[in-house]
């Protein structure tokens, strides 16, 4: 095998993985799934990564650093509602991460996104009150990741249809916007919620 | 372990295993041969009893549910918390991590059944809104924003917490503020204000 080849392999690698954590928890994969689903040979998965919990970890911090620098635009503006429903690999890898945790590998960082929120927010509103910054992004990542996972089916179970999915999404866009705003956050539309009008 | 026998052991042991392994992993990862295994019951009894896996897994969710609604713990004993309260979920891990696991799957529809306490809740908020017995869209929508956003957090706390490096008393504030803010989603108010913990008089 080349060099090129090998490298090619590397990247491979996370793709799968990544497509992979998107289907189910990291403890369910297995290394050999791994490098099966990204074609190349088993051995690879220790020569570039060393243990499959690493590769894993690579792969969800790669794509949390890609949030970060392009839907953020490099920790500058928070993300969208719309961003994040519309990436199932975000929410699904999140939501598989949250349910099974990974052994912190000990290097780089898991909580770029988290980072930037909060240098976001102590920017924007440098004097104010750190649990009302918790809190805020706490509730920001609860609504926003919360909305694609439990949305739908809590929507149809309520007894509305599937054609109020976009009624419900606006509520959730509004709710946003209200808590950017409280911290001096401006993301696409003014805020309010309905309360306001 | 004691063999299953008769139609109520064999049904209530293969429920009880599907229960337990919704918890565990993703509904498409769970095999027929695998809840048969766990119940100690022998594989057709699926079939015979259930028609199939994806049935029975209904039926682990529906349990579940209906033993959460009851304020059960997951070993069935009378928990110290009623399904009425914030963020109550979060003393049904098991019930949490299956919704969680069928939701993120697209299953959740399949696998019927969701937050047995939302409909209770629904006629309490339409009536503190004073839109009387027949909630509207808007109050219905409210309140299904409302549960998602339990779900989220409850799934999430541990991410958010750690990644903030928040201790343990900076967590029980922002859980605090977290419920001024599913009060204000509840009931239509202002989150920006709940967030900075103010509580606003309700039908202003």
């Amino acid at each position: 095998m080349t060099l090129a080849r090998r490298g090619a392999a590397r990247g491979d690698l996370l793709d799968a993985a990544l497509r992979l954590l998107a289907d189910r928890p990291p403890s369910a994969i297995s290394g050999r799934e791994i490098a099966e689903e990204a074609g190349v040979n088993y051995g690879l998965v220790h020569y570039h990564f060393g243990s499959k919990d690493r590769l894993l970890d690579m792969a969800w911090r790669q794509h949390l650093d890609w949030l970060v620098d392009t839907e953020m635009e490099g920790g500058t503006r928070p993300v969208s509602v719309r961003a994040t429903a519309e990436d199932r690999t975000l929410w699904a890898v999140a939501g598989h991460m949250a349910l099974d945790p990974l052994q912190a590998t000990g290097d780089g960082d898991r909580r770029r996104v988290l980072d930037a929120y909060r240098d976001l927010v102590e920017a924007s509103d440098p004097d104010g009150d750190p649990v009302h910054h918790w809190t805020t992004i706490a509730a920001l990542f609860a609504l926003e990741l919360g909305w694609p996972i439990f949305g739908p089916a809590n929507v149809t179970a309520i007894g509305l249809s599937s054609a109020h999915l976009p009624m419900a999404r606006s509520r959730v866009e509004a709710l946003v916007a209200t808590l950017e705003s409280s911290v001096g956050l401006r993301s696409g539309e003014p805020a309010g919620g309905k309360g306001d009008s | 372990m004691t063999v299953p026998r008769g139609p109520d052991e064999v049904r209530t042991a293969l429920v009880d295993a599907a229960s337990a392994l919704l918890g565990e992993k993703p509904p498409q990862r769970i095999t027929g041969r695998e809840l048969a295994e766990r119940a100690g019951v022998n594989y057709g009894l699926v079939h015979h009893y259930f028609g199939g896996k994806s049935a029975l897994l209904s039926e682990g969710l529906a349990h579940l549910a209906a033993s959460y609604a009851l304020g059960e713990r997951a070993d069935g004993k009378p928990g110290d918390w009623r399904p009425s309260q914030p963020f109550s979920i979060r003393n049904r891990p098991d019930y949490l991590r299956a919704i969680a696991f069928a939701s993120i799957a697209g299953e959740m529809d399949e696998v019927s059944t969701i937050h047995p306490v939302v409909e209770a809740s629904l006629a309490e908020v339409a009536d503190r809104r004073g839109c009387g017995e027949e909630p509207t869209d808007e109050t219905r929508v409210d309140v299904a924003v409302a549960t998602m956003f339990q779900l989220g957090w409850c799934l999430f706390a541990e991410m958010v917490s750690g990644g903030l490096e928040l201790d343990a008393t900076e967590q029980d504030e922002v859980e605090a503020r977290l419920r001024l803010v599913l009060r204000a989603v509840l009931l239509g108010l202002d989150v920006g204000e709940a967030a900075r913990g103010i509580r606003e008089a309700e039908g202003t």
